[in-house]
């Protein structure tokens, strides 16, 4: 589904991502971990076309990013960036709706079933009963989950989302992969989220990817990835690996220095 | 269902300010040194207006008829359009710039405009003659969009534009433009005078002609602002948010720029610098109506429209035998509303 050959990412002249090649195929949960300044954000921005390769290429669907309209791309991937913010008091169900865009032309006013999908995702997040909140009324947990709401509603083959669990506490991380994951499994969606907790990482995604410096270092299932040496090696810390006591997915614990 | 309700909301709103404005408009007519029975305000504009088509003049011209036709509509009029032209043009910076405190004056694009529309005014000597009123607004649109893009280039932070760099690269970009205009105003001994009201800001003998101006100005901009309202919705989430949602954000945001551009510089070329209307009538619609654009942009106009028409209003009657300049009123009331905003969002730490 999506293929990316080559990809060279950078600021100016400064590289942040270099040569990366890997293919993510339809229905996978693939987590990208990496320590701060890795690239991450970065990379997952070019899979939406936000940010230019200096070279290579990324193709989702067998075609390039750049021969895509920015119409068609948005019916197909939605992207939830690091702490969203809107400047006005939309309410929760206005800015849920805005992700109908794609499919509405420029005078069309919302239908029906437009409003049936915004229910239903408003139903599916939790945000239901704050659906008249004006969103500078939320907690920054509240706010997060009605982005991940309004990229739910434009429906897309591929959901990217740049550390979704970072306002969240660890009720609401849970509930926030649990339906992730949920909507991969019944609707076959495509997740790639860039992660900071290594251990959400192991419980819900397929295959991670570990970026370092900008160059992956490592593509595979959790069990085969979360290695004590390859973590040691990636973030600079020691840690010691268990396996989960229900799933035997690995679990990292950190190693105190004294 | 939802969508019936919302759509008769919007034209009930729409309807009702529309119809606010239209009584703001005849009563402005009807009030000042000679007062003028509404009934006769009314059948005189609609009688004049029908003799357009027919070109017939029917019986005696009466004092009253040249006060209402040659005198107070168009300047009710211009007063009407100025403020739906700066109400709109503030909407749409506040909505491209992700900031609520954006507005043409504090922004410095006013300024621009005002310095543009001197060197017109320089030129042509006099505003009244046929030159000024052709050249003011090429110039003052020149000016207007050097300051747009001087603002966006030096307040952006990355992707964003956080207030305090837009307010400080508004305060610097005022006072350079103020300066040149200080350096203008100096060199125009002979017209010093009406220089310095122009810029203060006024439709004090303002007639057709600027009428004529600014309503091309107006329609370019309603039409822009209608054409891009959902966008502007999309682009308040940010550019890239925007972008991820199908937005075509650069060709959006040149729009946009032109947009307010365009109905700024409109404005300064006719009236001069009336400061606030862009920052305190799309606030207060807002709040009314809630920020979705496709029903804020249309409602702002008619607010905005409603308002300079009262203010203008004030400005003839409030001194008992002179006038004072529009701008005056409209900066005693934004002035402190703009405070008022600073204080309460700086409290939410922005």
């Amino acid at each position: 589904m999506l293929v990316v050959t080559n990809l060279t990412l950078s600021y100016g002249q400064k590289p942040v991502v270099e040569e990366v090649s890997f293919e993510i195929s339809q229905g996978q949960f693939v987590a990208v971990l990496g320590p701060n300044g890795s690239g991450k954000s970065t990379l997952l921005r070019a899979l939406c076309r936000l940010h230019k390769p200096q070279t290579g290429t990324v193709s989702f669907a067998g075609r390039d990013l750049r021969d895509w309209s920015q119409r068609e791309l948005a019916q197909q991937m939605a992207f939830v960036r690091q702490s969203p913010a809107a400047a006005f008091d939309f309410t929760v169900e206005e800015l849920a709706m805005l992700g109908r865009m794609p499919y509405l032309r420029r005078f069309q006013r919302e239908t029906e079933q437009d409003y049936a999908v915004v229910h239903h995702y408003l139903r599916l997040t939790g945000l239901w009963p704050l659906r008249h909140r004006g969103l500078h009324s939320l907690s920054g947990g509240e706010l997060q989950r009605a982005f991940v709401c309004q990229a739910l509603v434009q429906e897309p083959k591929l959901l990217l989302l740049d550390e979704p669990t970072n306002h969240l506490d660890i009720n609401h991380q849970l509930e926030l992969l649990e339906l992730l994951a949920a909507l991969n499994r019944e609707h076959r969606l495509t997740v790639v989220a860039v992660l900071h907790d290594l251990n959400l990482a192991a419980l819900y995604a397929e295959r991670l990817l570990v970026l370092k410096a900008g160059c992956l270092v490592a593509d595979g299932p959790p069990e085969q990835v979360l290695r004590p040496e390859l973590v040691e090696q990636t973030f600079g810390c020691a840690v010691s690996v268990l396996l989960h006591p229900v799933n035997s997915r690995p679990q990292v614990l950190l190693m105190p220095h004294a | 269902m939802f969508d019936l309700k919302q759509r008769s909301r919007w034209a009930a709103i729409l309807i009702t300010l529309t119809l606010v404005l239209l009584v703001c408009m005849v009563l402005a007519i009807a009030i000042g040194r000679v007062a003028i029975p509404t009934g006769e305000v009314v059948s005189v504009v609609l009688r004049r207006f029908f003799n357009l088509f027919t070109s017939k003049v029917q019986g005696e011209i009466t004092s009253h008829e040249v006060i209402v036709w040659n005198l107070r509509l168009p300047r009710v009029i211009l007063a009407a359009a100025v403020g739906a032209c700066l109400a709109l043009a503030g909407c749409m910076m506040q909505g491209l710039l992700r900031n609520p405190m954006a507005d043409p004056y504090v922004v410095g694009v006013s300024a621009g405009a005002s310095v543009g529309g001197a060197i017109a005014f320089l030129v042509a000597e006099s505003l009244t003659a046929s030159w000024g009123v052709a050249l003011t607004p090429i110039l003052a649109f020149l000016g207007a969009i050097g300051a747009v893009v001087a603002v966006y280039l030096i307040a952006r932070v990355g992707e964003r534009i956080p207030i305090i760099s837009l307010l400080l690269s508004g305060i610097a970009l005022n006072t350079v433009l103020s300066a040149v205009l200080s350096l203008l105003i100096y060199y125009a001994s002979r017209e010093l005078q009406s220089l310095i009201y122009w810029l203060m800001g006024s439709f004090t003998g303002r007639g057709w002609p600027q009428v004529a101006v600014i309503i091309p100005h107006l329609l370019i901009g309603l039409v822009l602002s209608i054409f891009l309202a959902r966008d502007l919705n999309a682009l308040s989430l940010g550019e890239e948010a925007a972008a991820t949602l199908g937005v075509n954000v650069e060709s959006c945001k040149r729009l946009l720029l032109l947009a307010s551009t365009l109905l700024t510089a409109g404005s300064v070329a006719v009236s001069g610098i009336i400061g606030f209307v862009g920052l305190l009538v799309p606030h207060i619609a807002r709040l009314l109506f809630g920020p979705d654009h496709r029903l804020l942009l249309p409602a702002a106009a008619l607010l905005g429209g409603i308002f300079l028409v009262v203010a203008d209003l004030l400005s003839r009657i409030l001194l008992p035998n002179a006038e004072l300049p529009v701008g005056i009123i409209t900066s005693i009331c934004g002035g402190p509303f703009f405070l008022y905003l600073l204080r309460r969002n700086s409290k939410r730490s922005y």
